[in-house]
């Protein structure tokens, strides 16, 4: 029988994790992960809230050390090193997997500023170096043209979806191997999303991406790969239900849970 | 929303049925006008099949208008390409009942002489047609893919009769012919043999989308031939039951059917809904 | 009884939300009308923020129209002669500021350290618990059991003397609770989002708090300081104990001094020279006020 689909896991992977469990304290929120991110591809999580997706995009690079408390199980492996073997300097690792939030971000500093952040903190100090940086981040993030000549202005000032291409622009500057994207769209406009999603694509062809969305429609328009998480009881970890390409998930999900969920039948 | 696009696919789901069954019913009557020179049941048809086609352009419509509006994924966009594409499809077969009715218009009014054993193999050809028809919309309301892998014996029979019928037209002898203008309309009516085996192998087409609504996997004829029901049958995944697939109301929508012509749980269904309306 | 059987028959064929539509239209109405209520309460509102406004109006007006006549650069820039009690206030002014100055810089650097450390770095628990009940509690500890305690350790057992230097530790401790609970509050309305994005680009702890937090927070800290300098000016009873009395223009942090505070009291509390004591408040008040003005010019501008 002819089978249309890929099989669901990637041939190449850039994050990998194996029987990946993690908590908060007492309480065990994600169990029994396995998954493996597809390199320089976009890679979705949906799921409803609280079903652990953001928490496991944070563990990719170690966001969540900075919460007291937290602890995980298992292996997450980046290009097949154990970004949580010892010695690993989770410093380092968080310039190698960059991150975008919800809310925009933006330092209140300048524009040029907030881009040299990441190279400053490097040690680049070169005055034309740094120019270089700036410009070629900000031409990356499709910004170049609308802020080049209001660079010293505040990145408050901007729009809000313009400010979230100064995060992505400020995170490209320090030339990440991986972007994670925690909501990146859900807090500015549907013409600054398409704009972001645009950046996305243009992105992804040397950079992994993942993106944790409440949008369905976004994943099924931007990802390769969509994975679908669950918390199915209140108080029990919530896990990995189903992962694939994107096409296949959206169309034929082989779960009941991920068909209810995707289509709004959920509860 | 989740409540009123539900509704809208149900709707949308009833509607192809019911033009399932309108294009069935068009059919029997057609065929019966050219067997009985019924040039009045031949006009009539004639004209149900032009509301039939109003009927799909309409449910294409709605379909489209879904996918555009509610941005359907899962099993509900399996639906409506399933439902788009056998609305397509109804269209075509609804032409060639058309057909039909015309060339038993046209064997009425040019008063052509088809002999009576070609016009009997028409008919036995026919009644294979009704049966792969029947099976169809059995399969499509059952959502019953053993159906579907039975439906091609159904079709060979009538592709068998099909054979025949111009193996009988080859043997018998030249009629007489005035002109090419009574040629032509020989042709035509002779023709319907061909209208029916296209219609047989185009409700079957239809069918075979029941595999992609069920399964999401895209097969063809020839992967069917190949399968058995067991492993079929594991490749089902979540497909909106209780939601939108659902049997007994689905089978209000086909309750005109002759009920020998469908399948004996459709049969049943049927009869139920009957009981429960009355 | 058969009325009301009836009217519950009644009752059962409506829907419910025609019932709850009857309920809404005949509700009970209050004795008085809900407009008149209304209105009475807006008027005592009225009141209750004219009194407020009328006191402080009232006050200024009182010091503004004693004291407005006295002040000259003569009265501003000149020694005072006599019993202290008339000519000018040169040198209080100086003791002031030199006091305040000196008692800023002593304080903000610890105050803002020790807020750093309770914001960011140390585990939020017990322990920060009782720090920042201890910091609130020192802030309400009244300023002459301060003035007090600066005496007898600044003073007498550390022996700095009545100084600059003493009066400036005593001060401090009053102003320590103030700037560092406004700078702690300061970096925690820094939002976290912000710094993620800074440990999301790959900084440390340090070039975190550094970089990004208290330049961001840095609006709000100087407010808290402006705030802190403008207690301590206005502060009587931990100067007199610490600094002394002396009319005497301070220059090294050693000398002894007489704050303006202090030289308003005694004028006014032996009733010597009234006009002389309405003309010190009035630039007391002066230069409070315009230390409130800075603070929520810089509040204004860190936004």
């Amino acid at each position: 029988m002819t089978v249309y689909q890929a099989a669901p896991t990637p041939e190449i992977s850039a994050i990998s994790t194996a029987n990946f469990d993690f908590w908060y304290g007492d309480f065990h929120a994600l169990t029994d992960v396995n998954l493996n991110i597809a390199k320089n591809k976009i890679t979705a999580f949906i799921g409803p809230s609280g079903c652990g997706k953001s928490t496991f995009l944070r563990c990719m690079n170690r966001m969540n050390d900075l919460i007291e408390g937290t602890r995980i199980e298992g292996s997450m492996t980046l290009d097949g090193a154990d970004i949580y073997a010892e010695g690993v300097d989770p410093v380092d690792l968080r310039r190698r997997v960059g991150m975008i939030f919800q809310q925009p971000n933006p330092f209140p500093k300048s524009i040029y500023e907030n881009v040299a952040f990441g190279p400053r903190l490097q040690g680049v100090t070169s005055k034309s170096d740094l120019d270089d940086i700036v410009e070629e981040s900000l031409k990356r993030a499709n910004l170049w043209k609308e802020v080049s000549n209001q660079l010293s202005k505040d990145g408050l000032a901007l729009s809000g979806g313009q400010q979230q291409r100064l995060c992505i622009a400020r995170v490209l500057a320090v030339q990440p191997d991986v972007l994670l994207m925690d909501e990146p769209c859900s807090a500015i406009d549907p013409t600054s999303v398409q704009k972001v999603e645009d950046l996305m694509a243009e992105l992804a062809p040397e950079m992994t991406i993942i993106i944790v969305t409440h949008n369905m429609q976004q994943a099924a328009r931007i990802s390769d790969y969509t994975a679908f998480f669950l918390q199915e009881v209140a108080g029990e970890p919530a896990t990995l239900i189903e992962y694939g390409q994107t096409d296949a998930l959206f169309t034929s999900p082989m779960d009941k849970r991920t068909e209810d969920y995707i289509t709004g039948r959920f509860g | 929303m989740r409540k009123l696009f539900s509704r809208q696919l149900v709707e949308a789901r009833h509607e192809m049925f019911s033009i399932f069954e309108a294009v069935d019913l068009a059919l029997h009557d057609a065929v019966r006008a050219y067997v009985e020179d019924d040039k009045k049941l031949a006009a009539a048809t004639q004209e149900a099949t032009f509301q039939i086609d109003a009927r799909c352009a309409n449910l294409e419509a709605v379909c489209y208008n879904l996918i555009a509006t509610q941005s359907p994924v899962a099993s509900d966009f399996r639906l409506l390409q399933t439902i788009i594409y056998i609305d397509f499809n109804l269209q075509r077969m609804c032409d060639k009942v058309r057909r039909i009715a015309r060339a038993a218009k046209r064997k009425v009014k040019n008063d052509i002489e088809v002999p009576v054993e070609m016009v009997q193999l028409i008919d036995a050809e026919a009644q294979g047609v009704f049966r792969v028809l029947g099976a169809t919309i059995s399969a499509l309301v059952n959502n019953d893919l053993s159906i579907v892998l039975a439906l091609s014996d159904e079709d060979e029979a009538v592709h068998g009769a099909y054979q025949e019928f111009f193996r009988v037209f080859n043997r018998t002898e030249t009629m007489d012919v005035a002109d090419d203008a009574q040629m032509d309309d020989f042709r035509r009516t002779i023709m319907v043999s061909r209208y029916l085996d296209r219609i047989a192998s185009i409700s079957m087409e239809c069918a075979y989308r029941l595999v992609f609504l069920l399964t999401g996997q895209r097969a063809s004829a020839a992967d069917l031939a190949e399968a058995d029901e067991g492993e079929l049958e594991s490749m089902r995944i979540p497909s909106g039951e209780g939601v939108i697939l659902d049997p007994a109301a689905d089978a209000r929508y086909v309750a005109e059917l002759p009920l020998e012509e469908v399948g004996d749980q459709l049969a049943a269904l049927i009869r139920k809904a009957a009981e429960t309306t009355d | 009884m058969a009325i009301n059987q009836t009217s519950r028959a009644a009752d059962e064929q409506l829907s419910s939300s025609q019932r709850i539509k009857r309920a809404l239209s005949h509700g009970k109405q209050g004795r008085i009308s809900k407009n008149t209520s209304n209105k009475v309460m807006l008027g005592v509102f009225r009141v209750a923020a004219a009194i407020t406004t009328l006191v402080l109006v009232a006050i200024i007006a009182y010091v503004v129209i004693n004291g407005l006549p006295h002040i000259s650069p003569d009265f501003i820039f000149g020694w005072p002669h006599g019993v202290n009690a008339e000519g000018g206030i040169w040198p209080t002014i100086v003791s002031t500021v030199y006091v305040t100055a000196l008692a800023m810089l002593i304080c903000t650097p610890i105050a803002v350290l020790a807020a750093v450390y309770l914001a960011e770095y140390a585990k939020q628990g017990r322990l920060v618990g009782i720090i920042r009940y201890a910091a609130d509690a020192l802030a309400s500890v009244p300023s002459i059991v301060m003035g007090l305690f600066g005496y007898a350790l600044f003073v007498e057992a550390m022996g700095f003397g009545l100084s600059m230097f003493s009066a400036a530790l005593a001060l401090a401790l009053l102003m320590l609770p103030i700037i560092m609970r406004t700078t702690e509050e300061a970096i925690r309305a820094v939002p976290r989002y912000i710094r993620w994005g800074a440990y999301g680009l790959g900084a440390t702890k340090w070039q975190v708090v550094s970089r990004i937090v208290l330049p961001s927070a840095f609006g709000r800290i100087a407010t808290g300081i402006v705030l802190g300098i403008g207690r301590a000016i206005g502060e009587t009873a931990v100067v007199l104990y610490t600094m002394g009395q002396a009319i005497n223009l301070p220059i090294t942090p050693m000398d002894s001094g007489r704050p303006m505070t202090v030289h308003l009291y005694l004028l006014a509390n032996d009733g010597i020279n009234m006009n002389a004591a309405y003309g010190t408040a009035l630039l007391l008040m002066i230069i409070i006020l315009a230390f409130n003005l800075f603070a929520r010019h810089l509040s204004r501008k860190s936004k």
